[in-house]
């Protein structure tokens, strides 16, 4: 007997599935990310599963790992609610327009790419991809290479001083007069990276929140879960409705997923911190490889 | 485009929610049984972003 899924007519393994949610959670709990940013190119890459669906699915499964993730940060006080409740409005906004631009471009159809026809789709989201997880490998390969103490804490960032519309207090971090609007901006921004390429928007979120407002590093971490949530929610809502979400799948991973990030955090504390940061590094460059791999050989 | 019924958008977002809830439960559990048989609080291991 073959255990496989069908999803959208390719027979994928499930052991296989189970392994790939499992090395994506063990290297998320270890790291303390959900690891979303990697999952859902995986997907791509090593199953063959078309974009839409893996984008979707990949959130699907997101609103299941970022719901341990509110309980936990709300069990210890982490995070400062204001900033989730401004960012709100615009980032279900933008995760609206993130879930009808990937349909718009899945319609688009296939352009010619030296001589080889290439999906529209395929060339935005994987190229976006590579651009945003090359960023991501030289952010942490940067950190690795600093003392520990700077990453502790970045005092007063750039964007916690800009002057504009109604400003609003953060007590949590603390920070005071911090520009409604511009958070709300930013929620817009997230949201659409979020409904595009099927991810938290956690991963472009954190360094503004650290480099940008100079939040400390856990306050940062704690901030953007209920907003985490509500767009991973309704951006699956919306690529269900659309027929990009397949339920097994995204069941099959977040299994995976959920039991092996304990054992993952669980070797964090063995581990030391600018090691841990340059092996990351090292597995985020690995999957900007595989993504420009796949797409030459699309194009090649 | 293909149209999917409201009820699968529902559970799309429902079940992978309450698995969540589960997890967060049982392995709470779980980190408590542990620690008394220990014997001593290991504290919370840092909380995963998920948002990453």
């Amino acid at each position: 007997m073959r255990l496989a899924l069908d999803v959208s007519g390719h027979a994928v393994p499930i052991p296989g599935l189970v392994a790939l949610g499992a090395g994506v959670g063990f290297v998320a709990g270890i790291f303390g990310i959900g690891g979303g940013f990697l999952l859902t190119p995986l997907l791509t890459v090593v199953f063959g599963i078309p974009l839409p669906i893996a984008i979707g699915s990949g959130l699907c499964q997101m609103t299941g790992t970022g719901t341990s993730a509110l309980l936990r940060h709300r069990a210890i006080g982490q995070g400062e609610i204001r900033f989730d409740v401004l960012m709100l409005a615009g980032s279900l906004l933008g995760v609206d327009a993130g879930a009808r631009t990937v349909s718009y471009l899945a319609a688009a159809g296939f352009v010619s790419l030296a001589g080889h026809r290439v999906t529209v789709l395929r060339i935005v989201i994987e190229g976006a991809y590579a651009v945003l997880l090359l960023g991501i490998a030289s952010l942490f390969w940067r950190q690795s290479r600093g003392r520990a103490d700077d990453l502790e804490y970045v005092r007063g960032g750039p964007l916690a001083r800009v002057a504009l519309g109604p400003r609003v207090d953060l007590p949590s971090v603390p920070l005071r007069g911090v520009s409604a609007i511009l958070i709300a901006e930013i929620g817009l921004a997230m949201g659409f990276l979020s409904g595009v390429l099927g991810i938290g928007g956690g991963v472009a979120l954190m360094p503004v929140l650290i480099y940008g407002f100079g939040f400390p590093i856990r306050q940062a971490s704690g901030t953007g879960i209920v907003v985490l949530i509500a767009t991973a929610a309704l951006g699956t809502f919306e690529h269900a409705l659309r027929g990009n979400v397949d339920l097994r799948l995204s069941m099959v991973l977040l299994v995976g997923a959920s039991v092996s990030a304990q054992f993952g955090a669980l070797l964090t504390h063995r581990l030391e911190a600018m090691t841990l940061r340059r092996v990351f590094a090292a597995v985020v460059l690995a999957t900007v490889v595989a993504v420009a791999w796949d797409l030459a050989a699309s194009v090649g | 485009m293909k149209q999917t019924p409201l009820v699968y958008a529902f559970a799309c977002v429902a079940l992978p929610a309450v698995w969540g809830v589960l997890m967060y439960y049982v392995f709470g559990l779980i980190q408590r049984r542990r620690e008394r048989i220990v014997g001593r609080t290991t504290g919370d291991p840092p909380p995963i972003d998920y948002s990453i």
